[in-house]
């Protein structure tokens, strides 16, 4: 297991019952991003999947952050995560 | 050096003081030309900062034809009661004029109803400005506004905000061969489903909020003119501002450099495929529809379940109003905070989101049974939202559960009701 805390933003905190930060304990063998969305998807989110995702990956319009980093800076779904680590997923907003 | 003149020091003395910014950063603002797309929450306290300042031309582009409402008032703050129904973009030169007649402001002007920045005339519309502010409401313009800034090479300073949430970051390099600022396609080269855009109208938005983010737009706008003038100042570049107002977070994320193989803003224009070489050449509407249009073509077969009733009907908001007595039972589909600031007399509320549970639609049969003493086997079940969208989707979903005799959706919603029937019950 390792213990890392997700963050969810811009109105997809409302996919978790408008839970803005949860801390969790990810099983071994899901440690890779790629593996925690899949992960995320089956034990944390009941409905409304596809404001989630597309396909096997996080759908257009959601920046993924690794520790305040844009995750295309630390290998989207190959980084492994390390205990302690925060990773968000922030809706983009169009209103203005 | 030559002194400002006196008008300029009484004006400006407060920001020219200022160790970091100085005489030559005025003057950077008054050569500067600056364009603000978008009059609305952003735009209102973007242009009025950016004019307060001193920048020497300021453009301002909106729909044509979008005037002030109402309900703008509460964020869009250039506007009063007294100019609404008056057309944005102009309310908002006027107010700007007035704030500081010295800044050359000017409303420019798609002239095509309900047409603002577009892909026929973004390209145009930016060129030769210093610095342009995106404070748009919807996808497309963020995508145009971006491409045709990358191709002219023009700094964009991009804001936007929704209920309680606001983001900022500044796109699109300059020009210069060592700035890798990505374009908003480099940092989003896939359109978001059309089902997971929200907009103010419909999400709502909490007013400061866009006022916050707008006002951090005229901060990145001076810095990006200023340039090294503004001693240590360094615009939001390869980073976005995440602001929540729940908890007052200001969260800066660093963000991707630019894509070497963007279709928009690479260098290297012979082996990037598909290049944008001009914005009216290109397809927005296949770009947007791309992948949204694929989901729900895939996923309706999937969720719809066997039609076992008949298909609904709809009335007119007045015909309801005529047949309409203490036993009929009126559902309406808006979620429940719409509900609880204004709905119609007898009305039930069941938001269309809760209607996939078979607890809330045995709740309406329930009532229905109550209401019609029984006899809701021959009753009409009516249907409400606000603009008579949802309630058709609703009406279809009640059909389709077999366990109602008739259901029948409101043309128009309450805002048809609003038109025909009661004049006083608030339009939103």
């Amino acid at each position: 297991m390792v213990r890392v805390e997700l963050c969810f933003g811009g109105g997809l905190e409302a996919l978790l019952g408008g839970q803005k930060r949860t801390p969790v304990d990810v099983p071994d063998e899901c440690r890779t991003m790629g593996k925690l969305i899949l992960w995320i998807r089956d034990t944390l989110i009941s409905e409304r999947h596809d404001m989630f995702m597309k396909d096997d990956c996080v759908r257009p319009g959601i920046l993924v952050l690794i520790n305040s980093s844009d995750w295309e800076l630390e290998g989207t779904t190959q980084y492994v995560l390390e205990p302690g680590d925060s990773i968000s997923f922030i809706s983009t907003l169009h209103g203005g | 050096m030559e002194q400002p003149q006196q008008e300029t020091v009484e004006r400006y003395s407060r920001q020219m003081v200022l160790g970091c910014f100085g005489v030559e950063s005025q003057r950077c603002l008054s050569r500067a030309r600056v364009l603000v797309v978008g009059a609305g929450g952003l735009g209102c306290p973007a242009a009025m900062y950016l004019a307060g300042a001193g920048v020497g031309a300021l453009c301002l582009l909106d729909r044509h034809g979008d005037c002030v409402e109402r309900s703008n008032l509460h964020r869009q703050i250039a506007y009063n009661d007294a100019v609404v129904g008056v057309d944005k973009a102009e309310a908002l030169a006027q107010f700007v004029r007035n704030l500081n007649p010295r800044c050359d402001v000017q409303r420019l002007d798609s002239k095509q109803h309900g047409v603002g920045i577009c892909a026929a005339n973004a390209e145009q519309m930016v060129q030769g400005f210093d610095v342009v502010l995106d404070c748009t409401d919807n996808v497309m313009s963020r995508y145009v506004l971006s491409d045709a800034c990358a191709l002219q090479k023009v700094p964009l300073v991009s804001g936007a905000a929704i209920g309680t949430d606001g983001q900022l970051s500044v796109y699109c390099s300059s020009g210069a061969k060592d700035d890798d600022t990505p374009c908003y396609r480099c940092v989003h080269p896939v359109a978001p489903p059309q089902h997971c855009v929200g907009s103010c109208d419909s999400a709502g938005v909490l007013g400061p909020v866009p006022g916050i983010i707008g006002t951090l737009q005229a901060i990145e706008a001076i810095k990006v003119i200023c340039g090294a003038s503004f001693v240590g100042a360094e615009p939001l570049r390869r980073k976005m501002l995440l602001f929540d107002a729940m908890d007052c977070s200001f969260r800066t994320m660093k963000l991707r450099a630019r894509n070497s193989a963007c279709i928009a803003c690479s260098s290297n224009s012979t082996s990037t495929q598909n290049r944008i070489t001009r914005v009216n050449e290109y397809d927005y509407d296949a770009f947007l529809m791309g992948d949204s249009a694929g989901d729900s073509a895939a996923a309706a077969p999937a969720i719809a379940p066997e039609s076992r009733g008949p298909l609904p009907s709809r009335i007119e908001a007045l015909e309801f109003s005529r047949i309409s007595n203490e036993s009929t039972l009126l559902v309406d589909v808006r979620p429940n905070t719409h509900f609880q600031m204004c709905h119609l007399p007898g009305a039930m509320n069941v938001p269309l989101t809760d209607l996939s549970s078979a607890e809330r639609v045995r709740d309406i049969q329930h009532e229905m049974d109550r209401r019609s003493r029984g006899e809701a086997q021959s009753s009409t079940l009516y249907i409400i939202c606000r603009r008579g969208n949802d309630s058709q989707k609703a009406a279809r979903k009640l059909s389709e559960t077999g366990l109602f005799h008739r259901v029948v959706d409101i043309m128009g919603g309450l805002s048809a009701w609003s038109d025909q029937v009661d004049p006083t019950f608030p339009k939103y």
